[in-house]
Parts: C-alpha cells; structure tokens; sequence
C-alpha cells in the first residue's frame, strides 16, 4: 500500500484549470521532487493534499484512508505536514514555541487540566519538550542553546528555514511536503539542505514530498521526479530520465517555431 | 465563479427577498381590514424618505470602505455635526459683524486650505479667485440675514465636508498601513471623542430643530375617498438625495479625480505608481462622504424636528447595516441597501406595531445575518484572504 | 522555587498592605478606586484574552458583562427587595423562582443559603457560566469570520444583549428600564474584589504558559501556519471566546454588587471602549500589561473629576490655547530630534496661530462676562481617553509593556535568551570554520549574523 495515493485531481479557480488529472503515488521512504515551470500548479497540488483547498474531482488517500474534504489540521493529525514556500513562522514566539505548537494536537490533557498542571499533564509538556529537543537537534547545536529562548523575528532567514522543517517534524507526520526549502539560500546553505532531507528520511525516517527549482538538488536526493505544467502531469520517473524527456524540455524552453 | 454566475446568484437572492417581503405585505394586508390604501402611499413616502437619508449616509461608509477597508465608526458622528452646523447656521445669523469676520476668517480659511489640497489648486490665480468665493460668501452669508434652510444646507456640508477631510487627516492619515484592527479601533476612539466633544461644545440637551414651517406644514391630497397627509419634507429628501446621486455618479465616472478614486479603490499600491496621489483621493472619498452625510444630517434634522450630540449612533448604525446589506464597497449597492432598510423598517413597524420595540435591535440582527451568511451582500464582490 | 517564594512573598504584602488600608481612617476613596482596578482588571485580562493572545477583535464584551451582572442581581436580591413595587416589571415567575436562596434551601444545603459569602460565590459562578453559555452562542457561529467583520458581529451581538432587557418581553426577567437595585454581595469590602482578581491572575497566567496558551498565540501569529500544524482553530477560538466570557460574567456581577444596582446603562458599550483603552495602553496579549492599564485608566475615571468641575470659561480657553501652544512646540521638538525638515510644517504655523490668537482673545477679554461665566467640561474623561487611544494606536500601537510579561527573572535572571560568555564562544567555534575542522561538513556562516 502507498503511503500517499493522489487519483484524478482536479481543481479549478474561476476559469482557470490549476490542477487537472494529476495522480500520483508516493511510497514509504521515498523522496520525490515535483518541478515544474513557475504556475504549473505546484503549490496548488501542496495546498489539495494538506486540505487548504478541496479537489473538484478526484480523491487523495494517505495510509489507505480517504483524506480530501478534511481541514488542514484533520490532515495533520493523520500524518501530513508542511513548510511554506515564504515562511509562515509564529514570529513574535521563541523557536521552541514554535516547535512546541505543532505538538498541540497530540496533548490528550484538556484546558483544565492544563491550567491545574495535572501531574499528566505535567509529564506531557516534559515529553513535548523532549520531542522539541530532538527535532531541533537535527540541526546541529545551533538552534539548541539560548536560541531556544529567542524569538523568532531574530533569527537569520537560513535558521528561520531550520525552524519550519523542525515544526514540521514536531507535529509527528510521517510525510513532510517540503516547499522550496532551498529558496532565498546560498549554494552552501543549499548542499547543507540536501543532506538534512536526506538524514530525515534515512534517520528520521520520513517519506518526502519537495516541490524545488533547483535542479542540482533535485537531481541529487530525488527517488522519483515529477514533472507539471499547467496544472498537469507531463513526466515521471527518475531524474535523468525526466529531464532529457523531449516534453519536459518543451515545458521549460518552449517549443522551437517549425 | 464567474462574474455572470456571481450576478445571477445574487439577482436569485433580490428576487427571493423581494417576493418573500410582497408575500409577507399581501398576506398582512389582507389580514388587517383598516389598512388601506391611503397608508400605503403613506408608508411609501416615509420609506423613501427614511430609505433616502440612510442611503445618503451608507454611502460615506461603502465609499470609505471601499477605498481603505476601514469601518468609519465616526461618520454617525460627522452627520450629528452637519446637523449641529446647520442648526447654528440657522440660529445665530445674522451674526455681529466683528464675530461674523472672525468665523469667517477662520471656517474660510479652513476651507480654502483644504479645498485647495483637494482639487489641485495651484494656480495663483484660481486661488485667489476661490478665496474671494469662499471669503466674501461666507461673510455675505453669515452677516446680514437670516439663513434659510437650503443655504444652512449648503454651508452645513461645506463645513462638514472639511471636518471629514480633518478627521482622515489627523486619526486615520497617521495610521496608514498599520493592521486595520488598529484603524477600527482608532476609528472607534474617534467615534466616542466626536459624541463627547459634542455634548461638551454644543451641549449634552436636546434641541429643536426648526426649521421653516414650509417643509413641516401637513398637507394632503386625495386618492379616491381617501386622504394622504404628508409634509414637503417627505418629497424634498427624496428629490435632494436624486440631484446628489446624480452629481456623484458624473462626478465619479466622468472627473479624473473619480477615475483616480476607483482606480484607487480596486488597488491602491498599484494606482500609486500610476501617479495617482492617493493620500489625496483618500482625502476627497472623506470630504465627499462627509457633505452626503451632512446634507442626510440636516434633512434627517428637519424631518424629526430635533437633534442632540448622541443623534448620529442609531443613524449611523443603520446606515452602515444598509451598507452592508448593499454589499460594502460598491455605490450603487449602499443605495439599494439604505432603501432596503428604509422600506423593511417602516413596514414592518407598520404591519407589526408590537414589534416597534425591538426595531433598533432589528437593524443589529439584520447586520450580524448579513455578515454570516453573505458577507458580500447583494451586489457586492467577494473579499475573502488568499492563501 | 525562588520566584515562588518572592510571588507568595508578593501576595502577602499586597494582602498586608490592603488590609491596614482597610484599618486607617480616610481611605475609603482610595479602597474603592482599587476595588473598581480589581473588576476591571479582571474584564480586562479575560478581554485580552482574545483581543490580545488570540488576535482578534471583540467588541461585545459589555454584553457578557451585562448578563452576568443581571444573573447576579437576580440571583441575590434579597426577600424585601423582590417586592412588587420594586420590581414592577419582573414577572411572578422571575420574581418567585430566580432567587439562589430558595433554590439552595430546597435542595437542603441551608449552611450555603446562610452565608452571605458562600451565596456570592455561587451566584457568581452562574453569572459566568450563563455568560460562559452566551459566548458559545456567541462565538460559534460568529468566530469564522475574520478581522473586522468579526468585530462588527461581536459588536452588534453585545448591542443587542444590551438593548434587550428594555423589550417589553425580556423586562419579566430584567425589570426592564428601571433595573434592579438593592443587591447585596461583597458588602463593601475590598476582600471579594482582590481574592477574585488574584484568582484570575493565576487562572490567566497558567493559561498563557500552557500548550493551549501557546495554540492561542500561534493562531494570532499566523493562523493558517498554525491549521497546518494541526491547531483545531474553530474548536480553540471558541474556548478561548467561553473563557473569556466566563470571567467576564464574573467582572459584571462583581461590579454589579460593587454598585448595588444594575441596570442597562450600567454596561453600554462605553464598557467595551474602556476596556480597549485599558488593554492598548498596557499592551495587547501582556496580562502585566492589561492590569497595569486597567490601573491607569480607573485612575483617570476615579480621580479625573477636577477635569469636570465648575470653571470660568477663561480656564477652558486658556487651556485650550496652552493645549494647542504645547503640542507645537512639541511637534518642533520631535522633528527636530528626528531631524526632520522643515523643523516647522506650514500647517503647524496655523495650528501655533489659533493657539496665540486663542491666548491673546483670553488676556485681553479676561473681564468680559463670557469669559468669567461658569461652564462645566462634561465628558473631559472620556474624551481625555479617546484622545489616549488614538495617541497610543499612532505612536505606540505594542503599549506599555508590548506582549512581554511581568516576571522575577527579567529582574533577576538567569535571563536564558542572552547567551552565557560560553555559549557565545561555542556559537563563534561552530560558527568559523577554521577553528573548527572536524565540522566542515556543515558549515554554518549563517549563524555569526543571526
């Protein structure tokens, strides 16, 4: 069974087709890249899995279980979590706030509960602390000291970008949907990258899905790649392959006049 | 959705209110033997008129609105004040020469400073040619004779106009581009210190509002055997409220300065960088808001023959209910919504005499159904974020 | 443990201090000033609960107010006042059944119905939990909405549970425009007040420092980022909104039985605006903030009374032309500092004029009669308050206090966001790849500019 089975996709804005007849499956462990040319629907496809829009037709499933119609936080509960391609973070809150948050949904306490510091609660917080902890630690120690305490508005942009992969990850999914994790970096900041999403599947043991524009990471990490363009499928497979596919080169380059 | 599919649907919803609101009127109709004929007509042109005066106020809201998302929560107050100024033009002329200057002086110079930031008035000449407009009016006016209504009318929104332009200068100006919850809630500071500030200077009473006899003198007319009684009033705010409409819609669709103020509307960053002085366009929507609001001010004021510093809260609620109602931000549609609302309220205290208790608490449950279940009203467009 | 013991330490001495307060004679002015800081406070911090942490704007918060004023006055009024020519309005059924006394001696708990004490707390916790009931009702439908539209429902929803108990149908329960006076309740002491205020305080700070605090604050920050990371946002916004509502109802009956009478004019919106003035100036989302606010506001309202007193019109004019005069210069003063040019705009030569001609007109008019009539500035307070939250929303929208909160460690540390003289140099040593061979696999240049 896939862990995440995309069948017949369609979505439209207005009179627009973002989305339309995309399928797609993801299997455990995997790392698969979605290029594609700017507005070919990338974002769009990210927004229908994680439940910010719903698909006019078609069905997606995660684990086996129909997912598409529930709220972005239903969806996270079942194991699906994302970054944002221009950072979404709770700025005025410290980086382990922001780690501590995506853990929320999983507090079994109640308000009451909380408010009374029940020795269960008590224990939960201590165990969401460590979660925290060892998301953050995958970063190296950088993010571990006094940059703990700090807000984020501080940061600079490359540890903002750490902070939201390790948010991610501290909601507990098992698929991340990176999108554009690499934007706004150098090309160090870039290669570190690439070795991060590699060390979260092969030690975190997460599957991911990464929508990204530069090439030389895509070709690097990716299982699979798949390629958009107006909102569908045009290429799959792997990397080599898809980019020497005379219609991937046609999407980005245009088609020679005859 | 499409534009046509977005028209039809809200046509559908007009259309199903418009039919529930004639079922509803034959069915009490025919319920209520003495209501007959001649009331209706009644009814009708106290609606109209009622429907016009909201409709005049809702438009500085939709045209605000419009222009910087905010909800002008001040503008009930700016129609007490275009009451208030017309109320003192009224009274206290002729004034004494000395005082008639110094008002003069400085209401004139007010004026012209603003009028002249408004409009573009660079040229010496012009200026000097509006000063002596506006100086030598303003003296003519205020020194020899007894105002009447129509020039109280016309001074009142004058001067309301550029307390509008004054309000948007000193509260809101400073707070462009901050969140808009802070702008509401300066908008709301502003409110409570325009109602205290009146009570202070104009004094917390009610007053009289007196205006000549000739628009409150009963008349009457036949239909068959029965009779109409209504007062000139009814058919004057009708008829104003036309010439208005009339004058802002060539004034918005034909000037420069209405293109610039749609252009602004749609988008303001971008109507920017097409040269477009939108500090200034912000300044005209509040100064012609401003003088619709006066001129419902003073009809509402001889209409019900009092006024008092608080008269612009319910007024102002309602107005902004028919605003909503209308879809906020679109022209046309604060007109439909204020009538709406006119003719839903006096019909239903009309046909419901029990319900009259509960009429203010009517308008707030109209708005709050509006804003849950069609935040865009009838003819307005969709305003919801973008992920 | 040691910032426990300094809180505790705290308490004891506000507590010490209140009480010879209450022992010494000509102070009850001031008791009464820190009995309304008290109710305020706590209508202020439950306020700011969801303007401040949750980030959205409620404008009905008199209409929770009010309900649990009304349940409180209801529910409290004693034998002698329930008599039908107090309460012409109240319906035989109101009248009979809505008295906490009959309901507690009917299910036998007599030592409950005694105690005055005991029979307030009740009273008050039904006060919340119906104001708690109308929040749902309240919140739920409405809480989708966002940004202004939300404020504008939340507003009409508090006007219409303020307009209501005039209607001639909800007067059998409300005694409709005359009110309900004579309720008995904290007895004039300052005790009721502060113990409920210290409970909310810790109620409110416990809140803020949980998971679900920390949820509250994420919506604020961003609340699509916190759906995506699994923050149920109807669910949340609702709790918080009950919450809110809850203490609310409590601050309501507090000042109900603080003034012994409520009526519909006791909670207008006016209530509301109060409130916002106490939690901007203090802060949106700081609890020290709100507190503090609440402070300076009941103070103004308490102790403002000279700005309404009898006067000769000479005082109003000179003031005002000082008034004007001041904020002149005040503005040069500031452009100058900001190294604005001109120092001095055109307009504020206008502005400086009227203030001298105002002056001048005041010297040499000094004896005319009216300048030396009596005129009373009714109304100064409020629009002295207006006029601060519009300043504070133009100059300084994050407050006093801005989110940050009163605590022993930003007095006393260890303050743990500023790095320790070791974790610097570990952070440069991580930092600078030539000191640090073994990691150049990981290189973190990034980090010396963070």
């Amino acid at each position: 069974m896939p862990l995440l089975e995309l069948r017949n996709l369609y979505k439209s804005f207005g009179g627009l087709q973002a989305i339309s007849n995309v399928s797609l499956t993801v299997e455990e462990g995997e790392i698969v890249s979605i290029i594609g040319p700017n507005g070919a629907g990338k974002s769009t496809l990210f927004n229908l899995i994680t439940g910010v829009y719903k698909p006019d037709r078609g069905d997606i499933f995660f684990e086996g279980q129909r997912i598409n119609g529930l709220s972005p936080d239903q969806v996270t509960k079942r194991g699906i979590a994302r970054t944002f391609q221009n950072l979404r973070l709770f700025t005025h809150l410290t980086v382990l706030e922001n780690v501590l948050i995506p853990q929320h949904h999983r507090l079994k306490s109640g308000w009451l509960g909380a408010v009374l510091r029940t020795p269960a609660y008590l224990r939960e917080e201590e165990k969401m602390r460590e979660v925290a902890l060892e998301k953050l630690s995958f970063f190296g120690p950088r993010l571990m000291s006094f940059r703990l305490h700090q807000p984020v508005y501080v940061l600079s942009y490359a540890n903002r970008r750490r902070t939201e992969m390790a948010r991610a990850m501290a909601t507990g999914a098992k698929l991340l949907l990176l999108d554009e994790p690499s934007a706004g970096m150098n090309p160090k900041e870039t290669k570190e990258i690439t070795q991060i999403i590699r060390r979260f599947r092969d030690e975190g043991g997460y599957t991911i899905v990464l929508v990204e524009h530069k090439m030389n990471l895509v070709g690097e990490i990716s299982d699979r790649v798949v390629v958009l363009d107006y909102g569908e499928k045009i290429a799959e497979g792997n990397y080599h392959d898809v980019v020497n596919d005379p219609k991937v080169i046609e999407a980005y380059l245009g088609r020679r006049e005859e | 959705m499409t534009a046509s599919k977005l028209a039809s649907r809200s046509t559908l919803f007009s259309l199903f209110a418009g039919l529930l609101f004639v079922a509803l009127l034959g069915w009490r109709i025919a319920s209520m033997p003495d209501y007959t004929f001649a009331r209706i007509v009644q009814d009708f042109l106290n609606a109209l008129t009622l429907g016009s005066l909201y409709a005049l106020i809702a438009l500085g809201y939709t045209m605000v609105y419009g222009i910087i998302r905010l909800i002008n929560f001040a503008h009930g107050e700016i129609f007490m004040l275009g009451s208030y100024f017309a109320f003192y033009a009224m009274t206290l002329t002729p004034m004494h020469w000395g005082l008639a200057l110094l008002t003069t002086v400085l209401l004139g110079g007010t004026v012209l400073l603003v009028l002249r930031s408004l409009f573009n008035l660079e040229e010496p000449k012009r200026t000097f040619l509006l000063a002596l407009l506006i100086f030598g009016g303003t003296f003519f006016l205020l020194a020899f004779r007894h105002l009447g209504w129509i020039e109280a009318l016309l001074l009142s929104m004058l001067a309301t106009g550029v307390a509008g332009v004054l309000l948007e200068a000193v509260a809101y100006r400073p707070l462009r581009g901050a969140p808009r919850e802070s702008m509401l809630i300066t908008a709301i500071a502003a409110s409570f210190f325009l109602q205290n500030m009146g009570q202070l200077l104009f004094g917390p009473r009610v007053r009289g509002f007196n205006a000549e006899t000739v628009l409150n003198q009963p008349r009457s007319f036949a239909i068959g055997e029965e009779t109409v009684y209504f007062t000139g009033i009814l058919i004057v705010v009708p008829a104003v409220t036309a010439v208005l409409l009339f004058v802002l819609n060539l004034f918005v669709t034909r000037t420069r300065l209405g293109k610039a103020m749609r252009a602004t509307a749609q988008d303001a960053e971008v109507a920017q960088m097409m040269g477009v002085n939108v500090n200034q366009v912000i300044a005209l929507t509040f100064f012609i808001g401003s003088i619709l609001a006066a001129a419902a001010g003073v009809m509402y004021s001889i209409r019900f023959g009092q006024i008092h510093p608080l008269m612009g809260l319910m007024p102002g609620i309602k107005a902004f209910t028919a605003a909503v109602i209308g879809g906020i931000g679109s022209l046309p549609g604060a007109v439909l919504g204020g009538l709406l609302l006119g003719f839903i309220e006096i019909y239903v205290v009309s046909f419901f005499p029990t319900l009259s208790a509960y009429k203010d608490v009517f308008a707030f449950v109209l708005l709050i159904l509006i804003l849950l279940f069609r935040p865009s009203g009838l003819v307005g467009e969709d305003l919801t974020e973008k992920v | 443990m040691r910032n426990h013991l300094l809180t505790l330490a705290t308490v004891g001495l506000v507590t010490l201090g209140l009480y010879l307060l209450t022992q010494m004679d000509g102070t009850s002015g001031l008791l009464s000033a820190l009995r309304l800081i008290f109710i305020w406070g706590i209508a202020a911090i439950s306020l700011n609960l969801i303007n401040g942490q949750l980030g959205i704007l409620s404008l009905g918060h008199h209409g929770f107010m009010l309900v649990g004023g009304y349940v409180t006055a209801l529910l409290m009024l004693p034998e002698k006042e329930r008599r039908p020519f107090r309460t012409r309005l109240l319906s035989d059924w109101a009248r009979d059944n809505l008295d906490l006394d009959k309901w507690l001696r009917g299910l036998g708990l007599d030592f409950i119905a005694n105690s005055i004490d005991l029979k307030f707390i009740i009273a008050l916790f039904i006060a919340g939990l119906a104001a708690a009931l109308l929040g749902v009702l309240v919140g739920a439908p409405s809480l989708r909405l966002k940004g202004d539209y939300l404020a504008i429902v939340t507003f009409g929803f508090g006007e219409i549970i303020r307009l209501l108990p005039n209607a001639p149908e909800v007067a059998a329960f409300t005694n409709g425009p005359l009110g309900i006076k004579g309720i008995p309740g904290d007895a004039g002491t300052i005790w009721w007040t502060f113990f409920a205020f210290l409970f909310v305080l810790w109620f409110f700070t416990r809140l803020k420092f949980s998971s679900y605090g920390r949820a509250f604050e994420g919506i604020r920050e961003d609340e699509i980022a916190a759906e995506a990371m699994g923050v149920n946002l109807a669910y949340h916004k609702v709790l918080a909104f009950t919450i809110s509502a809850f203490f609310a109802g409590v601050a309501g009956g507090l000042y109900a039985s603080y003034l012994q009478s409520v009526d519909t004019q006791t909670f207008n919106f006016f209530v509301t605006f109060f409130l916002l003035v106490a939690i901007s100036l203090g802060g949106l989302g700081s609890i020290t903030g709100a507190v503090i606010g609440t402070a300076v506001v009941v103070l103004v309202r308490n102790y403002g009374g000279f700005l309404e007193q009898p006067y000769p019109a000479w005082v109003g004019y000179l003031s005002g032309a000082l008034l004007m005069l001041g904020a002149f210069a005040f503005s040069a003063y500031i452009r100058k500092t900001r190294r604005l040019r001109p120092v001095i705009e055109t307009k504020h030569y206008i502005f400086g004029a009227i203030g001298l001609a105002l002056l001048l007109v005041t010297v040499f008019f000094r004896n005319e009669p009216w300048m030396t009539q009596t005129v009373q500035f009714f109304g100064m307070r409020k629009i002295l308050l207006a006029v601060i939250l519009i300043l504070i929303m133009i100059y300084r929208r994050e407050g006093v206090m801005g989110r940050a909160e009163f605590s022993w460690k930003l007095i006393f540390g260890p303050r743990e966001d500023i790095p320790s003289e070791e974790q610097r140099k570990q952070d440069a040593w991580l930092s600078n790849p030539e000191l640090n061979p073994g990691a150049s696999e990981t290189k973190e240049d990034d980090d010396a500019s963070a």
